[in-house]
């Protein structure tokens, strides 16, 4: 009998974790840093940490949205590189912040949908293509630069770091992306179909869905949103640099897997991607504020998403099983 | 007995939250025997299997081999004197049959460097033993799915197992080769190995088995000798009720003609394939598979392009080159692979159900949830999809209870043209009923069928024509009155040339 219940407690766990694990998560990294340094709990260093994650966070909205349709891009990082450069450029030439930021947005989208157009024309692999487009369009953005930065954003400056009611600007931003994510995801027809198409592909045709325009167009979405991104970047750093965010595309990835959404598509949400990124901008936080180096940083956190994933798995293939 | 025992599994319990998957099931197998195991989806059957293969470890009981008790069976690769024939079958499709057969026990040169000759002579000796025609060096993807069959099961033979678990063997080859097999089973019988067969067709069965075991809800309903039971017995044992007609048709009167399809052909496939179907009429098709059958449907479905030939959807031609183009024209299809391009496993039975008609259940791209919700709950209360919930995710379910679902998707769809490819394969005696009436009540509504069926009976208890598909031809179609099994099979066999 008594091993009957503990049974029934642990199925009773696994069933909640599968449901909150992230936020659970979340809950412990959250009092782990409030109990080892005391300027964590401050509302600046929150409002500062959440700032400093608010371009991952955006850039994760789409990559959740692709990594559910079953693709990923992998050239996220230099599509935010190049329209900040775009961006920059854009201002320094015409002086109006309106067509710097419309600029870089058609910029973000054309990125986008070269890369829809590499995986659904020319049916090569999102892995492939978004990979030789992270170098094509790096290389892009030294050239346009001659590989030194550009400063001076005047408007966009003030939007990159300015407030409104108390709160950063690039945190407003965020909320919005994060907004219109969800709602895409959890209200539209659209939403549905790249859910259908990440989990089968073969059974959206066969439903009728217009697989090839839908995936496109999530490239052309996380093309737009990495434009927004490069836009929050040049804004706050005050300048375009052909270097910047290197490897971001993959801090949104983390944050996605983190929170819940699968590799393998069809499965996952915005919000649980959302609270990956800030549970890592937490982490990232908190290991400052205790003065850990950099370097172990990248070790520590490396080491929590194998643990937090592996928890993942284990328990959802448990839920499965049921 | 006279006959010694090789395997018994005793008492043997086990518990899912919630649910007892089996209570107190004993079996017992005799050397040499074929032992079938049957029930409705759900009854238990895998989950014994898998405790017998050691995938599971039970609440209660235990097993003897060879009256030895078996503390924990490791999983297969490990325990080589059982094996089990899955009906999926996985092989290693660029790799040759030895090497498929010897797979995880290559004999080496040295330590960790494979000994290819000596596999293949293996193998050959194998071959020559049981006189079988394959050669160890063919690449797997060269062959038919029959034969990898029967190369898993040489497999298993190779590791001297002395029990074979066949999962659904005949669900996918031919009757010709199911008559191989059969003589193959008959064989490993006079070789004093046993077999455990689990199938859904019953004549399979009488053909097949010594013994049968009956399971349902968990429970063991009945154990006997295959003589001592009647079909009639069986069915009722395994559904527990009485299913006095197993095919359902109503008398419909047929409408005017809707679809008409012309000379149609893809290269190298089928060709010069000339038919027409009405309003409210069931038109089956036969033949075994791979004949061509399932093709045709993709053609007109549009999952593959016709090279010649043309389709007509009340009078108007149809170009279709995509399945999104047939569906506008109001044809549906359930394919053959319900898990392959049926259903989204991981999503629930809700947006399954409403995938394919989210544009009548939605406002400018949003949706309704409203109107989903109404439209869903009616088509799964209408075809009694069995579910706590419509949020269940649609792996969760059973074969037959999948099938509804994906046959709830079409019908919230209001087709006029309905191609159903092998709509009861795999799934149980009660839903496959259920699944009759549902094909009746739409015909009634003027709906055209297309029944693609690999069973002669249910073919002929459902449809009011029969067309007979041999060799990418179509041979003939025959009125209800002509059509019996015989002369289906001559036709067919007569299409084979």
């Amino acid at each position: 009998m008594k091993d009957k219940k503990n049974n029934e407690g642990y199925v009773k766990f696994v069933d909640l974790y599968s449901k909150y694990g992230v936020l659970l998560i979340l809950v412990i990294v959250f009092l782990i840093c409030s109990f080892s340094s005391p300027a964590f709990l401050q509302w600046s260093n929150i409002l500062s940490t959440l700032n400093q994650a608010a371009i991952t966070m955006v850039l994760t909205c789409g990559m959740t949205m692709l990594l559910i349709s079953g693709h990923a891009d992998l050239s996220a990082g230099s599509i935010v590189a190049l329209t900040s450069i775009v961006c920059a450029l854009t201002m320094k030439m015409t002086g109006s912040a309106v067509l710097a930021i419309g600029v870089s947005i058609l910029a973000g989208v054309i990125c986008g949908l070269l890369n829809g157009m590499g995986v659904c024309v020319l049916k090569i692999s999102f892995f492939i293509i978004t990979l030789a487009t992270t170098m094509i369009l790096r290389g892009m953005a030294y050239i346009l630069t001659d590989g030194a930065p550009i400063y001076g954003m005047g408007k966009i400056m003030s939007l990159g770091q300015g407030s409104l009611l108390g709160i950063p600007n690039l945190i407003w931003i965020a909320a919005g992306v994060i907004i219109v994510t969800f709602i895409i995801l959890s209200k539209t027809v659209y939403g549905r179909y790249l859910y259908a198409i990440g989990g089968n592909p073969e059974a959206a045709v066969a439903s009728g869905i217009n697989v090839k325009k839908d995936i496109i167009l999530a490239f052309i979405i996380m093309g737009m949103i990495s434009s927004v991104s490069g836009i929050m970047l040049a804004g706050r750093t005050n300048g375009g640099y052909p270097s910047a965010a290197e490897g971001y595309e993959f801090d949104a990835i983390i944050a996605a897997v983190l929170g819940g959404t699968s590799f393998n598509g069809g499965v996952g949400g915005v919000i649980g991607s959302i609270f990956g990124a800030i549970i890592i901008a937490l982490i990232n936080n908190g290991m400052n504020l205790v003065g850990i180096s950099a370097y172990y940083q990248d070790i520590v956190k490396g080491v929590i998403i194998v643990a937090a994933v592996f928890i993942d798995l284990k328990t959802r293939s448990l839920v499965m099983k049921q | 007995m006279e006959q010694e025992m090789l395997m018994q599994m005793k008492n043997i319990v086990v518990k899912f939250p919630g649910v007892i998957a089996l209570n107190d099931v004993s079996i017992s197998i005799n050397k040499g025997s074929v032992h079938a195991i049957m029930g409705e989806n759900g009854a238990g059957k895998s989950t014994l299997m898998k405790v017998l293969i050691g995938d599971r470890t039970p609440d209660y009981g235990e097993i003897f081999f060879e009256g030895k008790p078996i503390e924990k069976i490791a999983s297969t690769g490990k325990h080589k004197d059982i094996s089990m024939i899955y009906q999926e079958l996985n092989p290693i499709k660029d790799m040759t049959i030895a090497e498929n057969i010897f797979m995880g026990r290559f004999p080496e040169k040295a330590r960790g460097i494979v000994d290819l000759p000596k596999t293949n002579e293996l193998c050959q000796k194998i071959f020559d033993e049981w006189d079988l025609p394959y050669d160890p060096r063919q690449k797997m993807n060269t062959l038919s799915i029959a034969s990898i069959q029967m190369i898993e099961i040489i497999k298993a033979i190779s590791k001297k197992s002395k029990l074979i678990i066949m999962d659904e063997p005949t669900s996918a080859i031919t009757p010709k080769e199911v008559e191989k097999l059969f003589s193959f089973i008959r064989e490993l019988k006079n070789n004093g190995i046993s077999v455990i067969y689990i199938s859904h067709k019953l004549d399979e069965i009488y053909q097949i088995a010594d013994h049968v075991t009956i399971l349902r809800d968990g429970e063991k309903k009945k154990e006997c000798a295959i003589e001592d039971i009647t079909r009639e017995e069986m069915i009722s044992c395994m559904v527990g009720r009485d299913i006095k007609n197993v095919y359902y048709k109503k008398e419909v009167d047929i409408g005017e003609e809707i679809l008409e399809v012309k000379a149609l052909g893809r290269k190298n496939v089928f060709s010069d394939v000339s038919f027409s179907l009405r309003k409210g009429e069931v038109l089956g098709f036969s033949g075994v598979m791979g004949a061509g059958r399932t093709e045709i449907m993709r053609c007109i479905f549009g999952l593959d392009q016709a090279t010649e030939g043309s389709i007509f959807v009340d009078g108007k031609r149809l170009n279709v080159k995509k399945p999104m183009d047939a569906i506008n024209a109001g044809i549906a299809m359930l394919t053959e692979d319900r898990k392959g391009d049926g259903l989204v496993l991981c999503r629930s039975i809700r947006e399954n159900i409403a995938l394919a008609s989210l544009n009548k259940m939605s406002r400018y791209g949003f949706m309704d949830k409203k109107t989903e919700d109404d439209k869903v709950n009616k088509a799964v209360e209408e075809l009694m999809i069995k579910a706590h919930n419509t949020s269940v995710a649609a792996n969760n379910l059973s074969g037959g209870n999948q099938q509804k679902v994906v046959f709830a998707k079409w019908l919230l769809k209001d087709p006029k043209i309905l191609i159903l490819d092998e709509p009861t394969r795999g799934i149980d005696v009660g839903a496959k009923t259920e699944i009759y009436h549902i094909i009746s009540r739409l015909a009634e509504n003027g709906v055209a069928v297309i029944f693609i069926s690999s069973e002669l009976p249910e073919l002929l208890g459902v449809s009011d024509r029969v067309a007979v598909v041999a060799s990418g031809r179509l041979v003939d179609i025959l009125d209800r009155k002509d059509a019996t099994q015989e002369r289906i099979m001559e036709l067919a066999a007569k299409g084979e040339k």
